[in-house]
């Protein structure tokens, strides 16, 4: 008979037979009363606990199965942890397992530099390995997570039609299992999927558009046409340039640069990133109302037409025929990790909305008549009202998303199985792999990793919270 | 122009104030149609292709309802599928393959399959229905056509019995933790806090491997049991019901002490039907949980086929079965079902209970 | 009548870890008798009404119920009932469900639950009320179910904590005259709490003035109106406040002690001086309403209120002093004036330099 056999028995004959021996002697219940009796025999070691010790008795008896399961299988798994990762074997009873002291752990740092785990030995590769590829996933995950969640709840948090649909929405996939995701994933991103079949279909149009007479005359004038309405949008009032425009116009300008690629007479590939940084200088110059922030944008607009007038759309828009990419299987090529942190953000976003929703919520509506009284600018109000007033709990959302970054499995288990290669092999399916797969189960060197881990986790928590702590404070 | 504009844009006005749609507008109900894509578009595409046919399903036909060949029973030969020819006019005839397709292939009339004759393969187009597959659901849940290892209700019922007891459990427990934290002053209530919220910050895959040693030496390891109790106690479930309980005031209980009532008589008749809001955001969140777990369930599981959850069957049958996409999808479908339903049922108390409750 | 009293309080003292809340209450309510414990908020009423519950434990002392001591007796066990200040009616329950739940864990029988119940919700009229939950009630009605749960009990003591605080002004006049007419119906004893003078003068057969943990006066309205013990129950009885004029004693003797008052008028007043002696510093108190028009006291009026049957004066004395006087309805006086006052020495109350009364010689014969 196993231990929790035994346990379950001594609990089951104290408590069901003891208890209703003592119940039923102590108080008299009538046929009717059974439910109550029920009721009483549930509760039946605090009502002893009560009937023994009085009413002080009592919180310790409602503690008491709480804190025996967080202790066995919460706490003193903990200790335990540090235990087994001192000692070797594959045993799994724990007096069997020899001592063998640090050698799981100066396994995982024999290497000749950890920068680079293929100079490790094999339990080093793989810790390492795994250590970088969390750190670029949470590293990625993070910021985009709380961003498009705060921008999501910024969204459904607006007076708009169906909200409670939109936030219904929103939440949906943090209820369907990591099994359903991937599946639906896996599908979705398959080679002939449907991802790829879209992005063909709409290749081909356009590059059968793009093939057509008068098509870049055509194109230069509507662009020209978006630039100059926008632009006009942007600066007409007579006071600061407006955001919402201005992002629309750097947005313009951005492809307008990356079209018209001013940096080939540099003999660079492309101007992505002048674009990029043309863009957000314009925002940046809005957003906190420099004083020269209208000329900036004017500036831009006669720089935007000039180089409208450079660009070829013809080959611009000319995609060729477009070759289905293998997104999840394809070595070097970023797409597996992209789609990893795609597919976390995508499922478990709505649960962040939430709280910062609720956040936002908060915020009292005064807050923003007075600021509507004091004739702020919606940006402003964001920066100087919403952002710090909803900064508790995006700090919350920043430590939360951080600690479950790094124990992601699921959806990499399911969707990559940690390749191509090792290019999506973390931390836990580190852990996981080297215990409980194989032929012989390294558990002490799974436990060394799970330490090493929670050291991790907790030094970049900590980090997070020293170095946002001036915003917690308010 | 901007006059123009004006008109076109103007609206009735929700708060009265704003006359016309700004951009914030546009932006706000882009972002949401963008969600739609991204969101709903990939859950409504499984359900969609998880009624095709295999054959639609193995040549990844994109098409959005579930087309399948028309086959027809042929006098002599047998099942044949069914091809629509386009003579010169334009007229269209149902045929029959009769030989091997070529340049000009060999057909016949289904009526008369020995009247062959001969037509470009250009002029043949294959004839469609529409089907929908019942085949991809009903087999694995009936175990026929080779689909004998797909346990559905033995998986079925092992992921009700996990979700229901653990949940169960979990209020219990939690609820008279909490209890006992909020409504009583004794030695040791802030040790006891601190010591609940401590494991709220353990997370649960550091501890995977001697949470596997603890779990092995109970003798629950490899039993529905030891996926549900090292999960049932929640410092999440615990706090979440302190804070809606520090807001009963105490008055109450000391009117229900004054009618001589036990405190275990408390906790039930009083305390537990005033939390039931928290209650409830409990119980919803400790289903989604416990329907959903994965790696715990996997590690504890993986080596009893009787004993796999729902997540974990589904998980093997992909393994297994890598190319049978049409039966993988429609057993997603299967499990994404009851969840949807409930959410879709209790969609605005789970998304404001969430919210309000000031979970962390 | 009864040879053990109702309730025995033996040098109760109560110190929530540093702080001393109650500094020794030693207290004898007899059966049946309406006592009324008032005094400011802060004085430790509500803290003793909850030890008497069984809420609270002492820190040291005995609580002596009908000759047993309940002092480590939980409080479902000493067959009080108790009507809180908030009513603490379960939410979830219906009336019905509320006034039964009590009985229904002491285990009674059902037919004797629902006689009790019905008998209840007939005497305080909600019988049409007992299906609905107390949310859908209003705030007198919600009044009458926490009264009601304390009636089915059939207690040997009714604790009432602050009942009537939630109510507004002309509801509180109304249900303070049904608890006085439920106790004449009943005869239990009865434990009021309040901090509202006028409730515990016009319901109390004996009333505890509480200040500061210690009891100031325990006795009946009347006696605490014509013969407060100390400053502070002489200041806290009776609307408008009584007036404190300083003064100095001059001498004592047989006829009483003869002070001076700052502006230099002298009087002699009918008190027991003790161990007063010459210079000595007191205060003497007069009523407001023991205040007439006449030569004596002269008073800038700075506000009249004329309530009709009383207009009540509010003006400063030549040296600051603040006075209050309750005036016939129609006296002709208008603000601005310079009002003068006098008193009948008999109605004069003094006050030593620590509080203490000078037991007045000619008070009125008390009714009770």
């Amino acid at each position: 008979m196993t231990l929790a056999g035994i346990l379950a028995l001594a609990i089951a004959v104290l408590w069901l037979g003891g208890g209703s021996i003592w119940l039923l002697k102590n108080r008299g219940y009538r046929l009717a009363q059974t439910h109550v009796f029920a009721m009483d025999l549930i509760g039946f070691p605090v009502e002893f606990a009560q009937r023994v010790f009085g009413r002080g008795g009592v919180p310790y008896a409602l503690l008491m199965p709480n804190l025996l399961i967080f202790g066995f299988f919460t706490f003193l798994p903990m200790i335990l942890n540090f235990y087994v990762s001192f000692t070797g074997g594959s045993s799994i009873v724990l007096f069997d397992r020899p001592w063998v002291g640090f050698d799981n752990y100066s396994g995982i740092f024999d290497c000749e530099t950890i920068l680079s785990p293929r100079t490790c030995a094999n339990s080093g590769f793989n810790f390492w390995t795994a250590l970088f590829n969390s750190l670029i996933f949470v590293a990625i995950q993070v910021p985009i997570l709380c961003v498009v969640a705060l921008a999501t709840a910024l969204v459904v948090n607006r007076d708009i039609r169906g909200r409670g649909f939109w936030r219904a929405m929103f939440f949906y996939p943090v209820m369907l299992s990591p099994v359903v995701i991937a599946n639906i994933w896996n599908w979705v991103l398959h080679r002939k999927g449907v991802l790829n079949d879209t992005l063909g279909g709409t290749a081909d149009a356009i590059t059968g558009l793009a093939g057509m007479t008068g098509f870049d005359i055509f194109a230069t004038v509507l662009m020209a046409i978006f630039l100059l309405i926008t632009l006009e949008r942007a600066v007409r009032s007579s006071a600061d340039p407006s955001l919402a425009w201005t992002f629309v116009f750097a947005g313009l300008i951005w492809l307008v640069i990356g079209w018209a690629n001013p940096l080939s007479l540099l003999g660079m590939a492309s101007s992505f990133w002048l674009g990029l940084a043309v863009a957000a200088v314009l925002v940046w110059s809005v957003a906190t109302v420099r004083p020269f922030a209208r000329g900036v944008v004017l500036a831009a607009g006669v720089v935007a037409i000039a180089l409208l007038l450079t660009i070829q759309f013809d080959s611009v828009f000319d995609f060729g025929g477009f070759r289905p990419v293998n997104w999840l299987v394809t070595p070097n090529t970023g797409w597996p990790m992209f789609w990893l942190v795609f597919v976390f953000c995508w499922s478990h976003m709505g649960f962040y909305m939430l709280i910062l929703l609720a956040g936002l919520q908060a915020i009292p509506r005064d807050l923003y008549e007075a600021a509507k009284m004091d004739a702020t600018r919606p940006a402003r109000a964001f920066w100087r009202i919403t952002l710090p007033l909803v900064m508790p709990t995006l700090i919350v959302v920043l430590v939360l998303s951080l600690i479950r970054g790094f124990q992601v499995f699921d959806e990499v288990w399911l969707l990559t199985g940690g390749g191509p290669g090792r290019e999506t092999f973390m931390l836990v399916q580190n852990i996981y792999e080297t215990a409980f797969i194989g032929q012989t189960p390294d558990y002490g060197a799974a436990a060394a990793g799970s330490v090493l881990m929670a050291i991790v986790i907790a030094v970049f928590t900590f980090l997070q919270l020293f170095l946002t702590r001036r915003q917690s404070e308010l | 122009m901007s006059a123009v504009s004006t008109f076109l844009t103007r609206t009735k006005g929700r708060d009265g104030q704003k006359g016309t749609v700004g951009l914030q507008d546009v932006l706000t109900y882009g972002y949401l149609i963008f969600g739609v894509l991204v969101i709903l578009a990939p859950v409504l595409w499984t359900f969609l292709s998880s009624v095709k046919p295999e054959r639609a399903i193995d040549n990844f036909d994109t098409r959005l309802l579930p087309m399948a060949p028309i086959e027809q029973q042929v006098e002599g030969i047998g099942l044949k599928e069914v091809f629509l020819y386009t003579n010169e006019a334009g007229e269209e005839t149902e045929v029959i393959k009769t030989g091997p397709t070529r340049k000009l292939t060999d057909v016949a009339t289904p009526d008369q399959p020995t009247a062959v004759f001969t037509v470009p393969k250009e002029s043949l187009t294959v004839a469609e229905e529409i089907r929908v597959a019942t085949e991809n659901y009903l087999d694995p849940i009936l175990r026929r056509n080779g689909q004998e290892n797909f346990t559905f209700f033995t998986y079925l019922f092992n992921s009700v019995f996990v979700t229901v007891v653990a949940t169960v459990i979990t209020l219990l427990i939690n609820a008279m933790a909490a209890f006992a934290l909020s409504k009583y002053k004794f030695r040791g209530r802030l040790t006891f806090t601190l010591l609940i919220v401590a494991t709220l910050l353990i997370p649960s895959s550091i501890i995977l491997v001697s949470l596997f040693f603890v779990v092995w030496s109970f003798g629950i390891f490899g039993s529905l049991w030891g996926v549900i109790i090292p999960a049932a106690a929640t410092p999440t479930g615990v706090f979440l019901l302190r804070q809606y309980m520090l807001t009963i005031p105490d008055e109450l209980l000391e009117a229900a002490r004054m009618d001589a009532a036990s405190e275990w008589r408390i906790f039930w008749r009083i305390i537990m039907p005033l939390s039931l809001p928290a209650l409830s955001v409990l119980a919803i969140l400790s289903v989604i949980w416990r329907w959903n777990d994965f790696l715990w369930p996997l590690i504890v599981l993986i080596s009893d086929p009787s004993a796999h959850t729902l997540q974990i069957g589904l998980t093997t049958f992909s393994g297994e079965f890598d190319s049978d996409f049409h039966y993988i999808l429609a057993m997603t479908v299967v499990s994404l079902v009851p969840i949807t339903l409930v959410f879709v049922w209790l969609q605005r108390f789970i998304t404001t209970g969430i919210a309000t409750t000031g979970l962390k | 009548m009864t040879t053990t009293p109702a309730l025995q309080l033996k040098s109760i003292k109560k110190a929530y870890g540093a702080v001393q809340v109650i500094h020794g209450i030693d207290l004898t309510i007899e059966e049946g008798e309406f006592v009324v414990f008032v005094g400011p908020s802060g004085c430790g009423k509500s803290t003793l009404l909850r030890q008497i519950a069984g809420l609270d434990e002492p820190t040291s002392g005995e609580i002596i119920l009908r000759g047993r001591d309940v002092t480590h007796v939980p409080a479902a066990e000493r067959g009080l009932s108790m009507v809180f200040q908030s009513y603490a009616l379960y939410p979830h329950m219906s009336v019905r469900q509320n006034l039964s739940f009590g009985l229904e864990n002491l285990r009674m029988d059902r037919a004797e639950i629902a006689r009790r119940v019905d008998q209840a919700a007939k005497m305080l009229q909600i019988d049409t009320l007992l299906e609905r939950r107390p949310g859908q009630l209003s705030g007198g009605q919600r009044q009458r179910v926490a009264i009601g749960r304390a009636i089915v009990r059939e207690p040997v003591i009714f604790l009432f904590d602050e009942p009537l605080s939630n109510l507004d002004a002309e509801l509180r006049l109304q249900m303070r005259v049904e608890i006085a007419q439920l106790h004449a119906d009943l005869g239990n004893t009865m434990i009021y709490v309040t901090h509202d003078q006028v409730e515990a003068m016009t319901m109390a057969d004996r009333i505890v003035v509480l200040n500061k943990g210690k009891i100031e006066q325990f006795g009946s309205p009347m006696e605490l109106y014509h013969h407060p013990a100390t400053r502070f129950v002489a200041t806290f009885i009776g609307q408008p406040n009584m007036n404190l004029i300083p003064a100095t004693v001059l001498g004592a003797g047989a006829e009483g002690l003869t002070v001076e008052f700052l502006g230099g008028s002298r009087v002699t007043l009918p008190v027991e001086a003790g161990k007063a002696r010459a210079g000595d510093k007191v205060e003497v108190g007069l009523r407001p309403e023991n205040l007439i028009v006449g030569q004596g006291l002269s008073m800038h009026l700075r506000v009249l209120e004329r309530l009709g049957g009383t207009a009540i004066a509010y003006g400063q004395m030549a040296d600051g002093l603040k006075l209050c006087a309750a005036l016939p309805g129609d006296t002709a006086v208008s603000e601005g004036q310079t009002v003068d006052l006098s008193f009948s020495p008999a109605d004069a109350h003094v006050f030593d330099a620590q509080g203490q009364v000078m037991r007045r010689q000619q008070a009125p014969a008390l009714a009770a």
